[in-house]
């Protein structure tokens, strides 16, 4: 059982406070969803948790062993991250794209075993891009993309996997994919953070929910508690309705308030 | 490594084998290639033995390191700013290190030994080394490297254009314009002793970087999610970028387009792969250069034609042909 946290973060691009003392934790077999409006903070809590950028105060803890701002690399086997909109520059085959998720295993001298073969044909298997093995990734189309990166998290086989919006630009097929996915890898002990913007399909995969706004942890716990009328107002500025079926809870926006 | 690469890399190497040999058989005086071969290791002082050890061989050696070293730091810098655009120049070493030898011409120390001139054009390159690597030990973006690398190229182009400029006689001008448009006629062992070292370490350090390159196709922030120190790899490529090629470009002078060219021409052969690109471009430059150096010699009835014109002549033509043919896979 690992946890992976951050406590009372605080963090600034050129000046303006992005993060305010934001503490967060996620822990082995539990998907957590950040959610919260444009510009709430998400994607750079989530960098700085990676160290991939500076804090102003406060620390990120891989259970004992501190991560530091520049250190990340050190934890590559462990914790994997999934950018935004992430690509490849180069033209490179979708089976190289994905054996790159091994290289924390690898090194820089060791060539790739049968494990490691194994693993990334389970990831790609995982992502339904097996039959894109050897086809060139920036040829494909941008849900295709998407889910060719989410192959190179998994092919790591790791403790923590923080994804940005992984299922932005999938179809709804491949959305529920990639949750069960997630879900699957969550159930095998690993812990995620997957931030998103769909409540419904974030209410139904995930254990539990926080609400990032102007920066702040404003809410944290059960999607229950967490996407309540009061909450949706304040964060997005929205009215949903709710609707429970035999799959879980539906949160459908219906109306912007106006102030 | 699958087969294709394997048989790519061994086909380059026959080639610069085969570049080798012609570069050591070609010159005005009409010695053949088993004749040059027995001389290089014999002594006495032939008039053969000493065209094949003191002008044929240090040509042929230069060939294939420089173009080597232009060769492999044009594929680093192309994956490390991950942009098919950059070359081995981009970081500013190139000029800085032309600099430095167009000063040894315009104090007059270039004529009192022949080591002074490629000395020199070290200093200039250390100087530009040394400003580069300060400003990534900074933790700069790869954004702010290139455009300080353009500042610093800037500066030492218009150094030298001051220095001929205030040139002061017509023959030093001719001198330098000479020196700046890049040859490998004239050198001696004494040059490949001066940069062949600063040239191995440069290439070894910039081999040693394939992976984390690799790594790099996904952005800098995945990369070191991957367990890269970007940081380190930065450093690394800078160091062994200047190193090398401000020490091929203090012995030649400015060579243009290997660099550039060369990484682009066998990146599709590689799949994409930066790291594959590496040693396949080294020995693909290598192969170049020796070559473009035996079309000189061939090509020169008149005055020496230039290998530095010769290879942006040749290249550019080729270049544009490659780029349209090839237009509809850049996005």
């Amino acid at each position: 059982m690992s946890i992976l946290s951050a406590q009372q973060l605080n963090v600034s691009i050129s000046g303006n406070r992005i993060v305010s003392d934001a503490s967060f934790s996620v822990s082995s077999g539990e998907i957590v969803a950040l959610i919260g409006p444009n510009g709430a903070g998400k994607t750079t809590l989530l960098k700085a948790m990676m160290g991939l950028i500076k804090v102003e105060s406060g620390n990120i803890y891989y259970d004992s062993m501190e991560i530091r701002f520049n250190q990340q690399y050190q934890f590559a086997r462990y914790i994997a991250y999934l950018e935004q909109n992430s690509r490849s520059y180069w033209a490179l085959s979708v089976e190289s794209i994905v054996m790159l998720g091994r290289l924390p295993h690898l090194g820089r001298w060791k060539r790739p075993s049968a494990e490691d073969h194994q693993s990334v044909r389970n990831a790609m298997e995982a992502c339904d891009v097996m039959q894109f093995a050897d086809r060139v990734v920036t040829t494909l189309s941008g849900g295709e993309q998407a889910r060719v990166m989410l192959a190179r998290t998994l092919a790591t086989n790791p403790h923590f996997l923080l994804a940005d919006e992984p299922v932005a630009g999938l179809d709804p097929a491949h959305q529920l994919d990639v949750m069960d996915k997630l879900r699957d890898l969550a159930d095998s002990g690993a812990g995620i953070v997957v931030v998103m913007h769909d409540l419904t399909l974030a209410s139904r995969y995930c254990d539990r929910m926080t609400l990032l706004f102007e920066g702040r942890v404003t809410a944290d716990g059960s999607s229950e508690n967490v996407l309540s009328e009061r909450h949706l107002a304040t964060a997005y500025g929205i009215q949903a309705v709710y609707h429970d079926s035999d799959h879980g809870k539906f949160v459908i926006p219906v109306r912007r308030l106006k102030e | 490594m699958n087969t294709g690469i394997s048989t790519l890399l061994i086909g380059l190497s026959l080639a610069v084998l085969i570049g080798f040999l012609a570069s050591l058989s070609v010159g005005p005086v009409g010695i053949g290639t088993w004749t040059v071969l027995s001389s290089i290791f014999s002594g006495g002082s032939d008039v053969a033995v000493i065209i094949a050890q003191e002008i044929r061989l240090p040509r042929a050696l230069l060939g294939a390191a420089i173009g080597a070293t232009l060769g492999i730091s044009g594929a680093a810098m192309q994956g490390y700013v991950r942009n098919p655009l950059a070359e081995p120049g981009l970081i500013g070493v190139s000029a800085s290190a032309a600099l430095g030898a167009v000063l040894t011409i315009y104090f007059g120390l270039s004529t009192l030994y022949i080591w002074t001139l490629p000395l020199g054009g070290m200093i200039g390159a250390s100087v530009g080394v040394m400003i580069m690597v300060i400003i990534a030990g900074r933790g700069s973006s790869t954004l702010t490297l290139i455009l300080a690398g353009v500042a610093v190229s800037t500066l030492a182009g218009a150094l030298t254009s001051l220095a001929l400029n205030l040139a002061p006689n017509p023959f030093a001008a001719v001198e330098i314009i000479f020196w700046l448009l890049g040859s490998l006629a004239n050198r001696s062992m004494e040059h490949v002793w001066l940069a062949g070292p600063f040239m191995l370490i440069g290439i070894a350090l910039i081999l040693f970087v394939g992976k984390p390159l690799d790594a790099l196709s996904l952005g800098e922030d995945t990369a070191s999610t991957l367990g890269i120190n970007v940081r380190r790899i930065r450093m690394q490529i800078i160091v062994g970028v200047t190193v090398s090629v401000g020490a091929a470009t203090a012995v030649a002078g400015a060579i243009g387009f290997v660099g550039l060219v060369v990484p682009h021409l066998l990146r599709p052969l590689v799949g994409h792969r930066p790291s594959l690109l590496l040693p396949t471009s080294a020995l693909g430059g290598a192969v170049l250069l020796l070559f473009s150096d035996v079309a000189v010699r061939l090509l020169s009835f008149g005055p020496e034609l230039k290998l530095g014109v010769f290879t942006a002549l040749v290249g550019s033509p080729f270049f544009l042909w490659l780029v349209l043919k090839l237009r509809h896979q850049y996005i």
